[in-house]
């Protein structure tokens, strides 16, 4: 007799980065697709910012007109608002790992044969593209507020934005990770999301604060994004370099002038630590 | 000293599997292993004797009975010896086999088969009688006990454990002999959540092809055991692999190698029908080209395709729990796992869905392990494991499973339940039970035994009725209780311990 046995036939799932990769790309495509799908919530999530620069941006101003030294407030905010649209939109992102560990679908994606990373990967990818997309809206309404349209800032101002988003995006995964309902979700996310854009700057100057606020705008990494990103806006702007300044002054560490690159790298490093800390947490079987 | 000729042992092995399905074997170079785990085949070209003789494969039987009829042990160590080893020396053994891992060298098997070989209880009733081999020589054994065999009839009573080797110098393990390996292999899995302890220490294989069934309650830790063997839960004790890979040590590779339709929905409700099985198609990473083709079959099979650009929100409930099996069987797993795979589905598309099965199982070789507390659902499986309060209670085919009742239940409605519980006591001798709303009792024929209730009851009866024995009557037999009847005392101990694994 020969032997019978046969059970090559069935297809075994490859392992290694193009698995990986894979995992990140599908789930990168899902949150895209929901992104298309979801037309109120990329509107709604743009009407925050969208206050914040004319509503309240243009109010402020009349008090405002006369010690910022030719630069509207408004355009003082832009680089702030960017910053706190994708604050929120990237964060919230994030959260719909929650729903989806509600609903049960998170399930699927766990057992999928992918590094439970690739998933998380993809997750903060997805919420970071949608948030930077998102906020081109808000770029292309530059020219309102005097911030010109200049390609070479545009693209340095989406690329940070990414990176920032990024980052949020970790933090929302990270909550995520802790969290079992979407309810305490939401409430952890107000309590967190406030300091975070209130402390950065984006919505007034750093400059001449309190020792305490400094230290807490410093000590929160939204703070050096906003710095960079207006930074970048104020390299295009034509105004008086001293009112430039003194509406933009240079982050400072025990008298040590952090430069724009350290601000990035710190952004980044944000972003990935909390990343790692995330993919932890959800590698971890229930 | 009578002697066991091996030639006819395919014979005796048979016999003993129809017997007690507990039967594993450590097979050899000549010998045919049924890849879908059946029974030993006859040995029926007697000329190829002489040629397999030749190769004097090494061979190890080994039949086990349940744990809890482990009585003394035989053993025919090499050819013409035969030693006495207790049960729990056995077990010991076993243990220690177990934890070396397949059997390395052939001197092992010359100085001490017993423990160079095998498992113990738990491996052999998990292989079940799973992977038999056709031992195809004429080498002869003997037995000084009249009780293994007489010699012509090989008769072997169901507590005797009989392990049969040859020694050669060529022994390999058995799996990589063969490329055959327990699909799953479960040695002592326990899962305690706090204080309540959801499974309990069960240990069982599941032979490459199988259809195996988890039967049990609402609660009895069936899903438990599925979310352990696919990694979602950590076990708290024990050890066990799937498609050879361990689930806590291997995660990933384990997944790699089973597909999952979960008892709970995991669909994206905002996502249509067909991105849903895409998405499962790239996660799994289908080849592009097999996607198209088997997302239509499966989509076909569960009557969905119409509506494959449907959200699935719009879907019902008994769409989306069959759009959620066509997705577990879009890919071709090794080990596809079904946690209560059809509940709630009506009965064309339940039978559907299990043509559909066996039809992959047939043509891709998949080993199907599926939970269920539907007794129809569980005669699918060739095996089954009654699973009650964490424990299995018990494990075998179907058949077998019902032949072991023995009686046929008989039910019925009287105007007075207790007295027709005492009549039936004291005027008939039989002892019965209130199961579901209905005096029940179990006797062998029961339709001949109705006209005698009839006669000699002396209470009115206002309706009865004899059924052949079903699973819910093994369950019923050896745990004293009807499914339902646990699921309506164990449901709140299920709230407690499912929850925290229902993330």
């Amino acid at each position: 007799m020969t032997t019978t046995t046969n059970v090559a036939s069935t297809r075994v799932v490859e392992r290694g980065l193009r698995q990986d990769w894979r995992g990140v790309k599908v789930v990168w495509q899902r949150e895209m697709i929901r992104f298309r799908q979801d037309r109120l919530r990329a509107v709604s999530a743009l009407l925050q910012p969208i206050f914040f620069l004319f509503v309240l941006g243009t109010g402020l101003s009349t008090l405002t007109d006369d010690s910022t030294g030719g630069v509207s407030l408004r355009t003082f905010m832009f680089p702030g608002v960017l910053a706190t649209s994708v604050l929120f939109t990237a964060v919230f992102s994030s959260a719909s790992i929650v729903w989806d560990r509600e609903f049960g679908f998170l399930r699927e994606m766990l057992v999928a044969p992918v590094r439970r990373g690739s998933i998380l990967v993809g997750k903060a990818l997805g919420g970071a593209t949608v948030a930077t997309t998102q906020s081109l809206v808000i770029i292309a309404l530059g020219p309102i507020v005097d911030v010109p349209y200049d390609l070479g800032m545009i693209v340095l101002l989406i690329l940070q934005l990414f990176l920032l988003s990024f980052a949020l995006c970790a933090v929302g995964l990270v909550i995520a990770a802790q969290v079992q309902q979407i309810q305490s979700m939401m409430g952890v996310m107000q309590m967190l999301l406030l300091p975070l854009s209130f402390l950065s700057g984006a919505l007034y100057p750093l400059t001449g604060l309190p020792g305490w606020l400094t230290t807490l705008t410093l000590l929160n990494p939204v703070t050096y994004s906003v710095h960079a990103m207006r930074t970048t806006v104020f390299n295009h702007l034509d105004a008086p370099q001293s009112s430039l300044d003194q509406l933009n002054p240079p982050l400072e560490w025990f008298g040590w002038t952090v430069p724009i690159s350290v601000q990035i790298g710190i952004v980044v490093a944000f972003g990935l630590g909390l990343l790692v800390f995330a993919i932890r947490r959800f590698d971890k079987a229930e | 000293m009578l002697p066991l000729r091996f030639a006819r042992c395919d014979n005796f092995l048979q016999e003993v599997a129809q017997r007690r399905p507990l039967l594993l074997v450590e097979a050899a170079q000549d010998d045919v292993i049924d890849g879908h785990g059946h029974l030993l085949e006859p040995l029926d070209r007697p000329q190829s004797v002489g040629r397999q003789l030749e190769h004097v494969a090494p061979t190890v039987l080994f039949i086990a009975p349940p744990a809890h009829e482990a009585g003394p042990l035989e053993t025919i160590d090499e050819v013409n010896d035969i030693t006495r080893v207790d049960a729990d020396q056995r077990r010991h053994l076993a243990l220690r086999q177990r934890r070396r891992g397949a059997l390395d060298h052939a001197e092992n098997a010359k100085t001490a088969p017993s423990q160079a070989r095998i498992g113990g209880p738990g491996l052999g009733s998990h292989v079940g009688g799973e992977l038999l081999a056709d031992l195809g020589g004429e080498l002869e054994a003997e037995a000084d006990d009249a009780s293994i065999g007489d010699g012509s009839g090989l008769t072997i009573h169901a507590a005797e454990h009989i392990v049969v080797s040859i020694n050669d110098t060529s022994i390999q393990s058995f799996e990589h002999r063969n490329g055959v390996r327990p699909a799953i292999v479960v040695d002592g899995l326990v899962k305690r959540y706090g204080s309540l302890t959801a499974v309990d220490g069960i240990s069982f294989d599941v032979a490459p092809g199988e259809i195996f069934g988890f039967l049990g309650p609402n609660g009895a830790g069936k899903s438990t055991t599925i979310k352990m063997l696919c990694t979602l839960v950590d076990p708290t004790e024990g050890t066990a692999t799937v498609a050879g890979y361990d689930v806590q040590r291997n995660r990933l590779d384990v997944r790699r190698h089973i597909g999952l339709v979960f008892q709970d929905q995991t669909l994206d409700v905002y996502l249509t029908a067909e991105q849903n099985l895409r998405f499962h198609a790239e996660l799994y990473g289908m080849p592009k080209a097999a996607v198209e083709k088997r997302m239509r079959d499966v989509l076909e099979m569960v009557g969905l395709w119409e509506r494959r650009s449907s959200k699935v929100q719009t879907f019902s409930g008994g769409m989306r729990r069959r759009l959620e099996i066509a997705r577990g069987l879009m890919h071709s797993p090794r080990v596809l796992f079904l946690d209560e795979p059809t509940v709630g589905l009506d009965p064309q598309t339940r039978a559907s869905i299990w043509g559909y099965i066996e039809e992959l199982r047939r043509r891709e070789d998949i080993t199907i392990f599926l939970t269920t507390h539907y007794m129809d659902e569980a005669e699918n499986c060739e095996r089954i494991a009654i699973m009650d309060a964490g424990r299995i209670v018990v494990l075998d085919t179907p058949d077998r499973l019902k032949a072991s009742v023995g009686t046929d239940r008989v039910s019925i409605s009287t105007d007075d339940d207790q007295a027709a519980i005492e009549a039936l006591r004291e005027r008939l001798g039989v002892s019965a039970d209130m199961h579901d709303g209905q005096v029940t009792f179990g006797v062998p024929d029961g339709e001949h035994f109705v006209p005698r209730l009839f006669n000699e009851l002396g209470l009115p009866i206002k309706a009865v009725s004899v059924a052949r024995p079903s699973l819910d009557d093994v369950f019923m037999s050896i745990t004293g209780r009807t499914i339902r009847d646990a699921e309506a005392t164990s449901v709140d101990n299920l709230r407690v311990f499912a929850n925290p694994a229902r993330r």
